[in-house]
């Protein structure tokens, strides 16, 4: 039977809603001892599945050994001390550093990106379908070159090479037209 | 390794150390590379913070939205369809490796075919004779010498003739090929995928295959319809 790490890892929406509604009382009740809104709490919980499911799609879940639900506390955990600083006794220490490494705030680099980066943001609109996917594949989900050939169906890895160039390009020109 | 290749490498944070110290030395002599890098790396921010946002937007109208007993009945039926999957895919599995020998075999020498004399054979003919000569340590020697792309299609085969699956894989997965030899590259790598009973990696391969037009393309469309 399929494992939810396997479908998660497909990225597979009926799961990720599933996970979500799955660990989301008792991650609302661990936040209680942090005095945390309910709103600030749910923000926190949706921000710790992202992780998850980011994880699951670009593979760095698999370096994780412990179970999903004590991860996902983790992460919550994290990111509450991220966010709010609070001093909390590390009861839980079931997380091993390379566990750790793998956990990212998501939203971190919004709140101090820089306006390249929100130009660049705006220029990914402009792109057309396939490039956005090919963009979306390569650095979201950090696939590798032959297994986005396999998906898009391209002839090579080298046409498919060539074609993200070619959407870099056209990238670097909208950014022109931009500024 | 080309810079392609590094850079990449860098921007998923998996440099060896050897690689790092190249990657460090092009940051500091090719600007061209300098400004790739950056701008990827920016790339790389933008795009994820776009997925991130739109991934959250959905979680946000799904905690919203009220919940539905249908779903409980939908995940019933999904866990006894991946349960008879499951079941069907464990009973399927003993057969792959016996579908490798059913369907491997070597690809011919389309390359330097020789009918001149060993001694004086040019490196890429030596080469090939060595190949025809089914002397595959030999010819997989001289072939990584020859520095041609598609002669490192040939190492590959000589690879998997001498029983080194694993580093044939290896040796497969990396390559990048031009026109034919890509389908040919390919083909190769699902059957290795096969022997390893890795279904997973060979099906998405013969599937492009058999959807393209290509010499494999029939023997792809008939491996799919037995794994």
């Amino acid at each position: 039977m399929e494992s939810t790490r396997e479908k998660l890892s497909r990225g597979d929406e009926q799961e990720q809603f599933r996970f979500y509604d799955e660990h989301k009382t008792a991650f609302l009740f661990f936040c209680n001892r942090f005095n945390l809104r309910k709103e600030e709490a749910l923000d926190i919980y949706q921000d710790a599945c992202l992780v998850i499911f980011e994880n699951a799609r670009n593979g760095k879940l698999e370096q994780v050994k412990c179970n999903l639900k004590t991860y996902l506390f983790g992460i919550g955990k994290n990111l509450i001390y991220k966010r709010f600083e609070k001093k909390v006794k590390d009861e839980e220490a079931e997380l091993r550093a390379f566990e750790l490494a793998t956990v990212f705030d998501p939203f971190e680099d919004e709140n101090q990106q820089d306006q390249k980066i929100e130009q660049i943001r705006n220029a990914l609109q402009g792109l057309g379908k396939k490039c956005r996917e090919i963009l979306k594949r390569f650095y979201f989900e950090e696939k590798s070159l032959e297994e986005i050939m396999l998906e898009m169906n391209y002839e090579s890895k080298n046409v498919l090479k060539s074609q993200k160039s070619r959407c870099l390009k056209q990238l670097k020109e909208l950014l022109g037209v931009q500024s | 390794m080309d810079k392609e290749e590094i850079l990449q490498k860098a921007l998923k944070g998996n440099l060896n150390p050897a690689e790092k110290a190249e990657f460090v030395s092009l940051m500091d002599t090719d600007d061209e590379f300098q400004a790739a890098y950056f701008f990827e790396k920016e790339v790389k921010v933008a795009v994820q913070l776009d997925e991130r946002s739109r991934l959250k937007a959905k979680l946000a109208r799904y905690e919203a939205k009220p919940k539905f007993k249908f779903w409980h009945w939908a995940a019933a039926a999904i866990v006894l369809l991946s349960l008879s999957f499951g079941a069907w895919s464990i009973f399927q599995a003993t057969t792959q490796p016996s579908l490798y020998a059913q369907y491997y075999e070597k690809f011919p020498n389309l390359e330097a075919p020789t009918t001149r004399a060993d001694n004086d054979l040019s490196a890429k003919e030596a080469a090939y004779r060595a190949y025809d000569r089914n002397e595959y340590e030999k010819a997989h020697g001289l072939l990584s010498k020859l520095d041609e792309q598609n002669a490192n299609f040939y190492a590959g085969i000589c690879l998997i003739e001498t029983g080194e699956f694993e580093q044939a894989i290896k040796h497969f997965e990396a390559l990048s090929l031009a026109g034919e030899y890509e389908n040919h590259r390919l083909w190769y790598l699902s059957l290795l995928y096969l022997k390893q009973n890795n279904t997973e990696k060979a099906k998405p391969i013969l599937l492009h295959l058999s959807k393209n037009q290509n010499f494999w393309r029939e023997k792809a469309s008939l491996l799919l319809t037995k794994i």
